[in-house]
């Protein structure tokens, strides 16, 4: 593990032309990308399509990236202006939190004897995930899935340190109280 | 420190421990083949266009090389001593520049040089220049010669005059000699009366040798026949006719020698001079006709005895 090559090792090798050095980095991070998009987006189509144009737009301006930057904020950071373009050619109005919350509330109270089986928690989570404002969504997806921190959060989503930071403590507590029983 | 406090603060291990017990889904495998593919594109796409910039240059580093060297090769081939067809050119040309340094005649010879050394011409230029700096090798031998024989000549007449100052009377014997013998083909007899004739003018280089030398009789060589030629200029003295001439064939065309006016500027012994060697030449009949001549002129001079013989 220790002799794993860094992100900013592979895509260097890449720019040099070692086709393996993206296949690694592909194989590395394609997974949080795709959930990364598909609980922001909630759309498989879209997912894929954003998924794809990430990676596209990532070949393309490979000359153009600083070996100083972190591979995962820039890969996120292309994805994230890819979902904002998205967002505002389809802006859903149905994302309105307290109705999202009313919606996953519903179910549970019609389950007088619910039991928290594993199950239920995850499925609770992905409806509670669905439910969040978008920032703050995609705030909690960025440190759950890829584990950025706040200074990265706020890098790849092009805000302030202090937004970031906010959006993460507020998704963080909506999620605790939509899967507090 | 901030940054660490801060995420422990928001972060919720349930929440997050929860999350990633969620289902991981991943792309779909004809996705991964698309990027992959993609990305395989774009490399191959950027190798050739290195690849093309990197021949390029190399292309045009390697012309620039050929085009150095050849140059320098160039230069170096027509600074140093050609090869063979070339050397004969280059030798006539070197031969021509030595003899026209030598001569005076730098022109044509540095031309040759030059056209030889500017040029990498074919064997047949080169032949026509090998022959044509020859030829000017040769013209300017021969004018070296001919100017080294004015020049001995020129000195030779200086101390021709002073001998002939010192002696006058076998200078003079055999000056017009040659002269008289040309006279007759270039200019027209002079009339029995003239006026005597001026001096005589300096005495031919050929001559020269003769008159400072001790004897006359030395006769007529080789070298003083062929001496003789530039003599065949216009004789300014017709009075010389009388003169036994030096070339036979042109004085015999001329008539007899006895009915041409005496010279008066010849002295008795120069006559009698000139009579001994007709005499010696075997010419016996002329020499008794200049006798009488002699006589006519000279009556009161005596007659030598080694010529009494040629008397009547």
């Amino acid at each position: 593990m220790s002799t794993e090559r860094s992100d900013e090792s592979l895509m260097q090798a890449w720019i040099g032309g070692d086709k393996a050095a993206f296949e690694a980095l592909y194989a590395r991070h394609k997974g949080m990308l795709f959930r990364y998009l598909l609980r922001c987006l909630k759309q498989q189509a879209a997912t894929e399509e954003l998924f794809q144009e990430t990676w596209v737009r990532v070949v393309a301006a490979r000359l153009r990236w600083q070996p100083q930057a972190k591979f995962s904020t820039w890969l996120l950071q292309i994805a994230h202006n890819l979902m904002v373009d998205h967002w505002r050619r389809q802006k859903p109005a149905e994302s309105d939190p307290e109705t999202v919350l009313a919606a996953l509330d519903a179910p549970e109270e019609e389950r007088p004897d619910a039991q928290w089986t594993q199950f239920e928690q995850r499925r609770r989570l992905q409806r509670a995930l669905e439910a969040l404002p978008d920032e703050q969504r995609e705030a909690f997806l960025l440190r759950a899935e890829a584990g950025l921190g706040i200074e990265e959060i706020a890098e790849a989503t092009g805000v302030g340190r202090e937004t970031a930071k906010s959006r993460l403590r507020y998704a963080m507590a909506r999620l605790r109280e939509l899967l507090t029983p | 420190m901030t940054e660490r406090n801060d995420i422990d603060d928001i972060d919720d291990k349930r929440l997050l421990e929860a999350y990633r017990a969620l289902p991981r889904p991943e792309p779909p495998t004809a996705l991964d083949a698309a990027v992959l593919a993609h990305a395989r594109a774009a490399l191959a796409a950027a190798r050739p266009a290195r690849s093309r910039w990197v021949s390029g240059l190399a292309t045009a580093a390697v012309l620039t090389l050929a085009v150095g060297t050849g140059w320098q090769m160039r230069e170096h081939t027509l600074g140093s001593a050609p090869a063979s067809p070339i050397d004969t050119t280059a030798e006539a040309g070197a031969e021509a520049v030595v003899g026209a340094a030598a001569e005076g005649v730098p022109s044509e010879a540095d031309a040759a040089s030059e056209s030889a050394a500017n040029s990498q011409p074919k064997p047949d230029r080169m032949e026509t220049q090998a022959v044509d700096a020859e030829q000017k090798r040769e013209s300017a031998v021969r004018q070296d010669r001919s100017e080294r024989q004015r020049s001995t000549q020129d000195a030779a007449a200086g101390s021709a005059r002073e001998s002939r100052a010192q002696a006058p009377a076998s200078a003079s014997a055999v000056v017009p000699a040659p002269v008289a013998a040309a006279a007759p083909a270039a200019a027209p007899p002079a009339p029995a009366a003239s006026p005597a004739p001026p001096a005589p003018p300096p005495p031919a280089p050929s001559m020269l040798r003769k008159s400072t030398g001790s004897s006359v009789e030395g006769g007529a060589d080789g070298t003083q026949s062929t001496a003789a030629a530039p003599m065949a200029e216009p004789a300014p003295q017709a009075g010389f006719l009388a003169v036994p001439p030096e070339d036979d064939s042109l004085a015999r065309d001329d008539g007899p020698v006895a009915t041409r006016p005496a010279p008066q500027t010849l002295s008795p012994l120069e006559w009698l001079d000139a009579i001994r060697r007709m005499r010696d030449q075997g010419d016996a009949r002329r020499a008794a006709d200049a006798l009488a001549q002699f006589r006519a002129v000279f009556p009161d001079e005596p007659v030598p005895d080694d010529l009494k013989n040629l008397l009547p």
